[in-house]
């Protein structure tokens, strides 16, 4: 299959391709996109800003509308996902890898990414896009308190959200993974290149922060849509929101913020000549952070109600985590300092993003103390001061795209006008961001500002303009290039170091001409005879490392490239996503039917439930397929794995992604415990109709746990009987489980006790009903075994699959030994 | 030029770390808890903005204490003069119930403030100098008692500084505040 992938200038190439390189280039592109989009938003509301109560470009609506936008677009879909197109790219050729672990899964993080875009901008259309800030606090972001019109809307950007948040976990999933597992041989971790290092913690950050953010949007969109009552006012519901919201938020700026710093040390090594100052340090102080991320996050909240004592406390950790990005900097400028310094455009850019990070970093250290905080939270020193930082970020990323655009493209770019970008930029950044801290004193979320201020919101709006404008030049400086560019060398920069350098300007599809190794201290490339199908005398012997190697893997030497199913279940993905966001008014119109009082919802519009239901049929039709398909990833046989030798690939995967999931759940739990000690532990509804069907329910998921060790050790056996046998058993408990579940529910039904009846009874549905989705996943997977099984005598000879199918089974059962008692008995 | 890639020579890890370095640490570290210390402590006893108690509270039961209190209260033309030093203040879209108040310049007030809908920012600025602000969150389901003395009688604008939905750059009043009786 490889033979036959198609060329770069085939438009089938980029639909079907599962090439880091590829899909690095498509997340390049497509962040590129929304960065403009998102840009269009700010200086549509800059201007609007030019005179206070508004130049009349935008009404209340439409300001609130772009404000939002302009903040998620930037965050979500510019950010992080161009940051993760030169991970895609370079990660694996950093580490010396052949590509990702999971190429089609990163093909569909990618489709997911896409797609989400998409469906964000939809909902401009439906009504009107998503209004209430991108912190979407509680309790205006239920329908209640949206207009009517834009309920659909507003759900379609939450789902959006949603969907991105999934891509980032597949990315995650596989990044993690192939950095653990696929490095060069003898690539330890402290000599992983520093781009690699940061994006290797980014990662671990996106694992766990993304997990909270899924839950906090799966119960809001279950809110908008099944009309449950998380976040309806009153009990303690905004409370709820911010801390799920912030234990996601604030990693989130160290995840969006670490990639450019790993590109700010790579471009500082290159350009000064030096190896890093403290190399060692800066890794263990970008590991602390990582740590330390998820316990800041209550700075956030400095103004809610929370007692002065944790304020007190998240003050500490907030002031402490400032600490490791001191010696970051110190680091970086202390390298300049014993290097030689050379003023290419990637390097001054990357200089220009340490000077504003500096200094947005310290107008933050002001706003780390609660007292403080009084004066100046919701203002626009918090404008400025995040801008100084995020956008700092930005201004590292821009030296990544002039840094690594010869690698990609294979053409040198006019460094004149690299440098010209550079000068508009950054002086349009601070035309900018720097009078919002003279005007810091205007509120932050409306138009309106002292008479005295106008001629600081003036030069910010002109600022803006300019600042957009150096965007254009940079596009017309990569065009320029791309169209009549000198050809690139292989190293165009003289003392870069990483492993990309090392090999033709843009990359072959397979990256390397002989296995990359680091076993002798340095790079070299091992020489290995590519056509050893015909009885594996080509491994080259002189290695010992290359014992491991027997001739049957050696026959699968040609890697596969091309998948189209991933496109697929993205594609099915967003039209279902599409569909449920307008789902909203018929449940409503059910729920009155029931007696219930819900409002807030138009007429019911028959094309989205048309959508959902064509939506889930294309998206299973594709899993089916994608699941079929025989898919040959790039094996890595000789490769540094420390310290995860003993777990394969997929195993790693599984565990990885369950650790999220342990995430997503622990949140819906500590929501349901956090509404349950507000309302009073004693005071709370118990739900389920009796606890016998939780028991019940407790011992027929613990046998199937059981039955699914079973099937293990019968493919291990290669007995296909013992293997059918025991997992449809597994099935079948399954099924009794659900059996169980729908009884009981119907019970409530019958009693009148609905999801949207009250807090209680939403939580208990939706909780058990997230945990009964696992199964029904779980089901669904193990019928799909059972299927190859029987036609195809699946997982006799490699029962690893079935290993995996029981982690998670595993998994699914130990939650629910946590719901039991919480649900059925206290 | 040595390589990025390559470690340093010799047994970088063990390497002793030199007297100087460690004393110069440990004075980082004992200046870190200082200041610390010195910004916990600051935030509770130094002359601060005030911090305030929270009560948990229903939006019915801060509607009833909000009624005893606009009852006892004496109405002005210019607005309510609440009867002893407790003022109750609530955001509903778009506006804030239990305003406009007049109060008098040096006089402690405890602000009770609450939400009857969604989150709404009490933003408090004074008229002359809109750039001295005190800003607090007011989320439905709590009530926050808040100490505040008005050193200088004027004007005073609430601005909600919270989104709070389509009319929320409309939601503005006003306390008046009076000379020292």
């Amino acid at each position: 299959m490889g033979d036959d992938f198609p060329p770069m200038r085939s438009v089938k190439r980029w639909l079907v391709t599962t090439n880091h390189k590829d899909v690095g280039m498509l997340y390049l592109s497509t962040a590129l996109f929304f960065l403009v989009f998102g840009g269009v938003m700010a200086l549509l509301f800059r201007a609007h800003l030019w005179q206070s109560g508004g130049a009349g470009l935008l009404t209340d609506s439409t300001y609130n509308q772009a404000v939002t936008s302009h903040g998620l677009l930037m965050v979500f879909w510019f950010l992080s996902p161009f940051a993760a197109g030169f991970a895609n790219y370079f990660v694996p050729l950093q580490i010396g890898a052949k590509d990702l672990a999971f190429p089609r899964l990163n093909a569909l993080s990618y489709w997911f990414y896409l797609f989400s875009g998409v469906l964000l901008m939809i909902s401009f259309f439906i009504g009107g896009t998503f209004e209430g800030g991108w912190t979407m606090y509680a309790p205006l972001n239920v329908p209640a308190y949206t207009p009517f019109e834009a309920t659909a809307g507003g759900t379609a950007t939450i789902l959006a959200l949603m969907m991105f948040t999934l891509s980032i976990t597949f990315g995650t999933i596989n990044f993690l993974t192939t950095i653990h597992r696929q490095r060069a041989e003898g690539l330890g971790l402290w000599n992983m290149p520093l781009f690699t290092w940061s994006w290797l913690l980014t990662a671990w950050m996106m694992l766990f922060a993304f997990a909270a953010l899924l839950a906090a949007l799966l119960l809001l969109a279950i809110d908008r849509v099944m009309l449950t009552q998380y976040f309806g006012a009153g009990e303690g519901s905004s409370l709820l929101w911010a801390h799920i919201f912030w234990f996601f938020g604030h990693p989130e700026v160290y995840i969006v913020f670490f990639p450019a710093l790993g590109i700010m040390f790579e471009t500082f090594q290159t350009f000064t000549g030096r190896r890093l100052v403290g190399r060692k340090w800066v890794i263990i102080a970008m590991v602390l952070v990582t740590v330390q991320s998820f316990l800041v996050w209550m700075h956030h909240m400095f103004l809610t109600t929370i007692n002065l004592e944790i304020k007190t406390l998240f003050m500490a950790t907030t002031i402490g985590i400032s600490l490791p990005f001191d010696l970051m900097v110190f680091a970086l400028i202390y390298t300049m300092i014993k290097g030689r310094v050379r003023f290419t455009t990637p390097f001054l850019f990357s200089l220009g993003a340490l000077v504003l990070f500096i200094l947005g970093g310290i107008t933050g250290v002001f706003l780390g103390a609660v007292v403080l905080d009084y004066e100046f939270r919701g203002t626009y020193w918090v404008v400025a001061h995040f801008h100084y930082v995020m956008v700092s970020g930005v201004t590292a990323l821009i030296a990544g795209l002039y840094y690594w655009w010869p690698k990609i493209t294979g053409k040198m770019y006019d460094e004149t006008l690299g440098k010209l970008n550079f000068a508009v930029y950054f002086v349009g950044f601070n035309l900018l961001y720097f009078p919002m801290f003279l005007a810091w004193e205007t509120p932050r979320r409306v138009f309106h500002f002292a008479e005295g201020m106008t001629m600081y919101h003036q030069m910010a709006t002109v600022g803006a303009f300019v600042f957009g404008a150096s965007f254009l030049i940079m596009f017309y400086t990569l065009g320029k290039s791309l169209v009549s560019g000198p050809d690139a060398p292989d190293n165009p920069w003289e003392f870069s170091r990483t492993a990309e350098w090392t090999i033709p300007s843009p990359p072959p599809l397979e990256n390397w001409d002989g296995r990359p190794s680091y076993a002798t201290g340095r790079l070299e490339f091992v020489e290995e005879k590519h056509t050893a199908t015909d009885g594996g005398t080509g491994i080259n012997t002189i290695e010992e490392s290359n014992a491991v190697l027997d001739a049957h893997e050696h026959e699968e030497e040609h890697a596969d490239h091309a998948s189209i199913w991933p496109l697929g279940i993205g594609f099915g993905t967003f039209v279902m996503f599409l569909g449920i966001s307008g789902l909203g008014p018929y449940v409503a119109r059910f729920a009155n039917a029931q007696g219930a009082n819900v409002d807030g919802f138009g007429d019911p519009n028959i094309v989205y439930p048309i959508l959902a239901v064509t939506g889930l049929g294309l998206l299973l039709y594709f899993l089916w397929q994608f699941g079929m398909e025989e898919f040959q990833a790039p094996k890595m046989e000789v490769a540094e794995r420390w310290p995860f030798e003993g777990v394969d690939n997929g195993k790693f995967g599984i565990w990885v992604f369950l650790a999220s999931d342990v995430v997503v759940f622990g949140a819906a739990l500590g929501a349901f415990i956090f509404m349950r000690l507000h309302t009073g532990w004693a005071d709370w509804t118990i739900v389920p109709p009796a606890a016998w069907p939780g028991l019940l329910n407790t011992y027929v998921l613990l046998t199937s746990s059981f039955t699914v060790i079973l099937a293990l050790v019968m493919a291990e056996r290669g007995n296909k009987k013992g293997l059918l046998a025991t997992l449809t058993a597994t099935l079948m408990l399954g099924f009794t489980f659900m059996g169980v579940k729908a009884w009981e529910y119907n019970a409530k039904f019958a009693e009148g006790d609905y999801w949207f009846t009250g807090l209680e009874y939403s939580i208990y549905y939706v909780t058990t009903g997230l945990h009964g989705l696992h199964v029904l996943l779980g089901l669904l997977v193990a019928g799909f075994m059972i299927y190859k099984i029987i036609l195809y005598d699946a997982y006799l000879d490699d029962h690893r699959p079935v290993e995996y199918f029981g982690l998670y089974w595993h998994f699914v059962d130990i939650v629910w030994v946590f719901l039991f008692p919480l649900f059925y008995l206290m | 030029m040595t390589s990025p890639i390559k470690p340093p020579e010799g047994n970088w890890w063990d390497q002793t770390v030199n007297r100087r370095e460690s004393i110069w640490l440990g004075l980082g570290v004992v200046w870190s808890l200082v200041l610390f210390g010195w910004m916990s402590i600051w935030t509770r006893t130094g002359d601060q903005n005030p911090i305030g108690e929270t009560y948990q509270v229903s939006e019915s039961e801060f509607r009833e204490k909000m009624n005893a209190y606009e009852e006892a209260a004496e109405e002005t033309e210019q607005g309510l003069v609440p009867e002893g030093t407790d003022v109750y203040m609530a955001g509903i879209r778009f506006a804030w119930d239990g305003a406009p108040v007049v109060l008098e310049a040096g006089t402690q007030y405890d602000f009770h403030l609450s939400s009857y809908d969604v989150q709404h920012g009490f933003s408090l600025r004074p008229e002359a100098t809109l750039s001295k602000q005190i800003n607090l969150q007011v989320l439905p389901g709590y009530e926050w008692v808040v100490p505040m003395t008005f050193d200088e009688p004027g004007t005073y604008h609430i601005i909600c500084n919270e989104f709070c939905g389509e009319g929320h750059r409309s939601m503005h009043d006003t306390i008046i505040v009076t000379e020292e009786n």
